[in-house]
């Protein structure tokens, strides 16, 4: 199927709002991914966020636009654990740095000489 | 008491993924476990990204051994998708029939590994020798055991006559035979209960939460299937149904695959009925360049959902291609099932989640007091176990 239209697009300040909101209607969201593009020629990196909302049986998607040049997110963490993961695999690849998630380590997928190293980033 | 920490891995010949668990513990009892992976980091996203759309067919065909035509397809969906394709009503049919014999035989592998690992070789035995049936009708179909380079772009590759489908028919039906009486193994046998009954539950709620996936998630009761949820290739002609189970323990977990192998005879068996005529192939060559698109492709893995996000902007490779695996989510957010646990439990819990990393052969007991480190081969934790069943028993 085609790329879903996302449920909410915007910036970092307010995706945790968004989602603490859907969470406050007792959605009962499962998590399906958390994936980076690199939008170059745009200057952000775009994040998705795939959600299966359970009760209604449909995807939602929030989309997080990040500027380039200043890679930070805040983690969802605390509020979806199941997001740790995705996030770790976000700051591995993508050199994007998700603030309030405790397990952020570099080269927890990527080899050790990789370090410094973003290798999903586009040359821009 | 000290909390001694076990690491268990790296190294596991038998498995997919090499993989470290360091479990820390308290006598026997794990308070908790540390996940640490990247030994094989194949960078497969970035492969994508500097290879042609059909080179990157073959790549991702084999991120998997086990469930390679899951990713065949998922991948196809997404491009066909954005190259506006629709493959023939046949050839869908074909595509789901290879899928359906990949869940059986992913299914039964770790029902075998599953009875392997709690010293229970016989039957295991007795479950490779009854998988060989779905691996032979997988290779009547698809032409190879096990990787099948089957899906194309607008089709697949091999057609199948009415000769080899009455062959599938009887191999199938053989295996759903042997399916009936694993099951009633694993329903009935003491030691086996002893061993997977109440280890590693985890809640509905904590599998939500915790983003879980396929048969980890039906297992503890949610209802979530992909080829129902999402439905793809020729699953919105098909009737099947979604299991659940409500326990989520080890033995529910394996259950459950046992009986969606079940399952999938018959959906092999209704779709070998209703087999569509007509060409096999929707495109007379692959495409060279795809147009600017984006996709996003679900398939229904027998470890759970695969996802996969393609983003095109013309051009003759793709522009970003993610992969999300059931078994991603399945090993790294499962922590909290070990917690709890018996030392001697973490070979059964892991092998539950079907993350293909149990067989590990050795483990090092490093005492964290004392800083002494002893090496304990994975047969005498095994073993313990076993010893614990019988006292019990």
């Amino acid at each position: 199927m085609p790329r879903p239209s996302p449920m909410w697009s915007g910036g970092p300040g307010e995706l945790r709002g968004v989602l603490e909101k859907l969470l406050a209607e007792g959605r009962e969201l499962l998590l399906e991914s958390i994936d980076a593009v690199d939008e170059a020629e745009k200057g952000v990196y775009r994040i998705d966020y795939v959600f299966h909302d359970l009760a209604e049986g449909r995807e939602i998607v929030l989309e997080l636009l990040i500027p380039r040049g200043q890679a930070r997110a805040p983690s969802i963490a605390d509020l979806v654990p199941a997001a740790l993961p995705y996030e770790q695999e976000i700051y591995d690849l993508f050199g994007i740095v998700f603030e309030g998630n405790p397990f952020l380590r570099e080269a927890f997928f990527k080899p050790e000489d990789m370090k410094g190293r973003y290798p999903l980033r586009k040359k821009s | 008491m000290p909390v001694v920490t076990v690491p268990v891995g790296p190294q596991h010949p038998a498995l997919h993924e090499p993989l470290l668990l360091r479990v820390h513990l308290s006598g026997e009892e794990v308070v908790g476990v540390e996940i640490i992976t990247g030994y094989n980091h194949r960078g497969i996203e970035k492969l994508a990204e500097e290879h042609t759309w059909l080179q990157t067919l073959y790549i991702v065909t084999r991120v998997c051994g086990i469930c390679n035509m899951m990713h065949s397809t998922c991948y196809t969906q997404a491009v066909e998708e954005i190259l506006g394709v629709e493959p023939p009503p046949r050839a869908l049919a074909l595509r789901t029939l290879a899928m359906e014999l990949e869940r059986m035989h992913s299914h039964m592998l770790l029902a075998a590994v599953m009875a392997e690992n709690i010293g229970f070789t016989s039957l295991f035995m007795q479950i490779m020798k009854e998988r060989e049936a779905v691996m032979h009708a997988k290779e009547i179909v698809t032409g190879n055991r096990v990787i099948a380079d089957y899906v194309w772009p607008g089709g697949v590759r091999r057609d199948l006559t009415e000769e080899q489908a009455k062959r599938v028919r009887g191999l199938v039906a053989r295996a759903r035979k042997a399916l009936g009486w694993i099951k009633e193994v694993y329903e009935s046998d003491s030691l086996i209960l002893e061993r997977l009954e109440g280890v590693g539950r985890i809640s509905r709620e904590e599998a939500i939460r915790h983003g879980l996936m396929g048969p980890t998630l039906r297992a503890s009761g949610v209802g979530f299937d992909v080829r129902r949820d999402y439905p793809y290739a020729w699953y919105p002609e098909l009737s099947f149904e979604v299991k659940t189970r409500k326990e989520g323990d080890s033995l529910a977990r394996v259950l459950l695959r046992i009986d969606e192998a079940i399952e999938s005879s018959y959906i092999i068996e209704e779709i070998l009925d209703k087999l569509p005529g007509g060409p096999i192939r929707g495109l007379k060559v692959p495409p060279r360049v795809v147009k600017p698109g984006e996709s996003v492709s679900r398939v229904e893995a027998p470890r759970g959902e695969l996802l996969y996000h393609v983003v095109s902007r013309g051009g003759r490779k793709p522009y970003r291609v993610k992969i999300r695996t059931p078994s991603f989510p399945n090993i790294l957010n499962t922590v909290f099932a070990y917690r709890g646990a018996l030392l001697s439990d973490v070979p059964v819990i892991l092998t539950s989640f079907d993350p293909c990393i149990s067989c590990m052969e050795r483990l090092i007991v490093v005492d964290e007091d004392t800083g002494e480190e002893r090496v304990v081969r994975v047969r005498e934790i095994l073993r313990r176990g076993r010893r614990r069943g019988q006292r019990r028993g």
